[in-house]
């Protein structure tokens, strides 16, 4: 697993791909189709893995939405978080206002718009929870809120998730909250859902739900062990892993200062992790 | 000829229009043009207000729970992001859930005068669940189930500017968020800004907030610190994750100090 507090980790060209890697490479995959990538707030991975797939566009694929400084862009840079307002800004086609961007924009981008989100629960029917979850004692826990996800259910397809850390907590078999169903929100037959985390690739369709492929060097018990019952995980072929060329332009183009790690780091080293990236960030130049 | 000093105030004049009042926005976004000096002053003075309505809720947001200012709040995302929650989020707080659309349907009737604007039903699922008090209407012309969103109407509006002038037309700078609506939607808005000018026109810059919304301008320097207000400074990831790890009681402190401190 990755161990993002090891900043001795080489960017050498002859690494293998880490797990934070490996899941913005595949994420990016989901992404290279897409007409246009709306971020999301608190969002490391997306961000780092739609601005590879901007660069393996060449800047030809999808548009970006980048709701740190609410703007839409094609210009190809790095990833930053802390300074992700000043980034965001960096070659913006427009600078929107939150009602015109929710209220006019978005409605009109269905079927058109992808966006990886990171839910507090997702459970085998694909239904995702953002806003509460039960602790220990089955007291019910607020976070962040409702959002936008009702309406990007159905404009978003397929509805992208992802999960750096896969377990029982947070892939279940019946979410404590239904914020939003994406396979309800479509036509029957009709609604996808994918999830990349840190162990494999999933799918869920109206047929059920289903391991697609699982990372290198992750087990079948592994995967099932913390895989819902109701998620068919057998015989699954390994997940490509990123070519050479890829890795390196994830390393030192896309994302130099390591942002794909924060969300892999939880507890005191999580300050730490965030506190490196600053200072990391702070010293990078930018308009 | 010098200029007249137009709706200028001190910050503790235009803090003293929230108090007692049913509903008090603050804009920005995320870490960007919050107003934070504002929010450091209610905490400190002990003011209270009934409603706190953002869009999305950050430090501000937090630190008005946790020193009681804000009896509930609105919003539709509440969090410091890849920071995670502070004290005041962290120990709960009264929240009137919204969705995106839904709040900006609320706003908009409010500017609009209507008495409510539909959300489609399917948008509203889990709204509805969490909302007893919105009601179910069916459109008289497509027969589609539709919650009714009612007018949020804003007592006073606080917004932080890059810059503004005495007479309260604005220049947002970074993130233009849902201000200039919130503004519309307000009695009341108070501009908080970094650079006080004579001409907020110059170089050609038009303003993002325009003097007829605005009652009172504040000259506040750095009054988004420790969050972020471009061109002029950048959020203070530091600051920040300090107060993230404060016990509740201490925040009514941490603000008396930053605003006496000037660390803002």
């Amino acid at each position: 697993m990755n161990d993002n507090d090891n900043d001795t980790r080489s960017n050498t060209p002859a690494a293998p791909a880490d797990v934070a890697e490996m899941m913005v490479c595949t994420m990016s995959d989901w992404l290279l189709r897409a007409e246009l990538i709306q971020l999301g707030l608190a969002s490391a991975l997306n961000q780092v893995a739609a601005l590879l797939a901007q660069a393996r566009t060449n800047g030809q694929g999808p548009a970006l939405e980048d709701p740190a400084a609410l703007t839409l862009t094609r210009a190809q840079r790095p990833a930053f978080l802390s300074r992700s307002e000043r980034a965001a800004q960096i070659g913006a086609l427009r600078r929107y206002e939150a009602p015109e961007w929710i209220g006019q924009m978005m409605p009109r981008l269905a079927g058109r718009v992808r966006q990886f989100v990171r839910p507090l629960q997702i459970d085998a029917q694909g239904r995702i929870n953002s806003l509460r979850v039960a602790d220990k004692q089955g007291r019910l826990r607020r976070f962040a809120g409702l959002a936008g996800l009702a309406e990007l259910a159905e404009i978003a397809q397929p509805f992208l998730v992802y999960l750096p850390q896969q377990d029982s907590r947070c892939f279940v078999d019946a979410v404590d909250f239904v914020v939003a169903d994406p396979l309800a929100a479509h036509a029957p037959g009709a609604g996808h859902v994918v999830m990349v985390t840190d162990l494999a690739v999933f799918e869920f369709t109206s047929a059920g739900a289903r391991a697609l492929s699982r990372h290198p060097g992750v087990t079948h018990e592994q995967l099932r062990e913390r895989t819902p019952a109701g998620v068919a995980v057998g015989s699954v072929p390994y997940t490509a892993t990123p070519d050479a060329a890829l890795l390196q332009r994830l390393r030192t183009q896309i994302d130099p200062h390591r942002v794909r790690d924060i969300e892999f780091a939880s507890g005191p080293a999580r300050r730490d992790a965030l506190l490196r990236l600053y200072g990391r960030e702070a010293a990078a130049p930018l308009p | 000829m010098a200029a007249s000093n137009g709706k200028l105030a001190s910050l503790a004049d235009a803090a003293e229009l929230a108090r007692g009042a049913a509903r008090v926005a603050l804009g920005g976004w995320s870490f960007s043009r919050r107003p934070l000096a504002m929010a450091m002053h209610w905490a400190t003075y002990g003011l209270q207000f009934d409603e706190l309505l953002v869009l999305t809720g950050g430090i501000e947001t937090d630190l008005l729970a946790a020193a009681g200012v804000a009896q509930r709040v609105r919003g539709f995302y509440l969090g410091m992001e890849a920071l995670g929650m502070g004290p005041g989020l962290k120990a709960g707080c009264d929240v009137i859930e919204e969705t995106e659309t839904s709040l900006m349907l609320g706003l908009n009737a409010a500017v609009e005068g209507a008495s409510f604007l539909p959300l489609a039903a399917r948008h509203g699922v889990a709204l509805a669940q969490l909302r007893p008090d919105l009601r179910p209407v069916r459109c008289p012309y497509t027969d589609e189930e539709q919650l009714a969103i009612p007018p949020l109407p804003i007592t006073v509006a606080y917004v932080h500017a890059w810059r503004a002038d005495r007479q309260g037309n604005a220049v947002f700078g970074g993130h233009r968020a849902a201000d200039r609506l919130l503004a519309l939607a307000a009695q009341r808005t108070v501009v908080s800004c970094e650079e006080l000018v004579d001409e907020i026109t110059a170089g050609g810059i038009e303003a993002d907030l325009t003097e007829p919304l605005v009652s009172m301008v504040v000259h506040a320097p750095g009054g988004a610190k420790p969050g972020g207000c471009l061109p002029g400074y950048e959020a203070d990831w530091p600051a920040l994750l300090d107060y993230t790890a404060l016990e509740r009681d201490a925040v009514a402190g941490w603000a008396r100090a930053r605003l006496e401190g000037g660390a803002r």
